[in-house]
């Protein structure tokens, strides 16, 4: 999957964190840090509860390093723990809180002028993405913030590239539509 | 096909650079048991470790039960099953402890006389 400007391979850098070597697994967490907060955010609709998860995630998956057959595709086994661990935490959350669910991304505190612009675009954006299906917000996460590529997607999520490419051009068109023509004037490209 | 990105920097956990380094130290920091283990497992007492703690859960086992046998047979265990031997100081009849100890079979009467002797 996606690889570091570094020339290491992640297979290389999955073999050393299995002989416990800290730097390599610090980098494995830089490399794949966004794209497992992608697939948590897109389940959990939450900053801080994807955060969380993706910090377990990564520590189950080094516990289970062993595990990881086929360590060139270490993203795709880490995105896969990832998933059940967020789905899991949304089946425990609903439970315990017994309310619907929304997408709500935490906004941080802030009095600046471009903080508040920040934190009303960030309330815009989670309201358009928690328009779109799991699977819709997991692609166009990965795909426009952490920059995978659909083979990549594809590959992550067990759907084909075509399937990858429609839940992008839908996503992409719910959230314009969400976010109305002066957001998406203002703010997107 | 719309090939315009949606801008997420807004939700993206590296844009605070802070905060996304302050993330990753706590993931590494609560890593550090398992990759200790990890480190330890590839030295020679490392590995002698990783046979010990089976080992010795299994002998703690075998020490466990075999205290439990003598147990049951109480005090004077040993003589017991040098005289009788095992299968009647488990109390097993006398008659079918014979019948194992010689491969011999036993017929239909003996069995019945057997039952009714034990009852």
């Amino acid at each position: 999957m996606r690889q570091s400007s570094t020339s290491v391979t992640d297979a290389s850098l999955v073999e050393q964190a299995r002989s416990g070597s800290t730097p390599a697994f610090e980098e494995l967490v830089r490399r794949h840090f966004r794209a497992a907060y992608a697939v948590a955010l897109a389940i959990l609709g939450n900053q801080m509860d994807a955060e969380d998860v993706c910090h377990d995630g990564f520590l189950k998956a080094l516990e289970r390093l062993d595990d990881c057959r086929n360590p060139d595709k270490f993203a795709a086994w880490l995105l896969q723990i990832v998933r059940n661990r967020a789905r899991n935490y949304r089946a425990y959350r609903k439970v315990r809180d017994a309310v619907p669910l929304e997408f709500t991304v935490a906004v941080a505190k802030s009095d600046s002028a471009r903080d508040v612009d920040q934190s009303e675009l960030r309330r815009l954006l989670q309201d358009a993405l928690g328009k779109l299906t799991d699977v819709q917000r997991e692609v166009v996460l990965l795909h426009d913030m952490e920059g995978w590529k659909h083979r990549e997607i594809a590959q992550a999520l067990g759907i084909s590239e075509v399937a990858a490419r429609q839940h992008l051009f839908v996503a992409r068109r719910q959230l314009r539509e969400s976010l109305g023509p002066q957001v998406a004037k203002e703010y997107l490209p | 096909m719309n090939d315009e990105r949606i801008d997420f920097s807004p939700i993206d956990p590296t844009k605070d650079e802070a905060r996304f380094e302050e993330t990753i130290s706590s993931i590494v920091r609560d890593a550090e048991v398992e990759l200790e283990r990890r480190q330890g497992r590839l030295t020679v007492v490392g590995q002698v470790g990783q046979w010990w703690w089976p080992l010795l859960a299994a002998a703690t086992v075998i020490i466990v039960v075999s205290l439990g046998v003598l147990w049951q047979l109480g005090g004077n265990g040993s003589a017991v099953l040098t005289e009788n031997g095992i299968e009647e100081s488990l109390g097993v009849p006398s008659q079918v402890a014979t019948w194992i100890r010689s491969d011999e079979l036993p017929t239909t009467s003996d069995l019945l006389e057997t039952i009714e002797v034990s009852q």
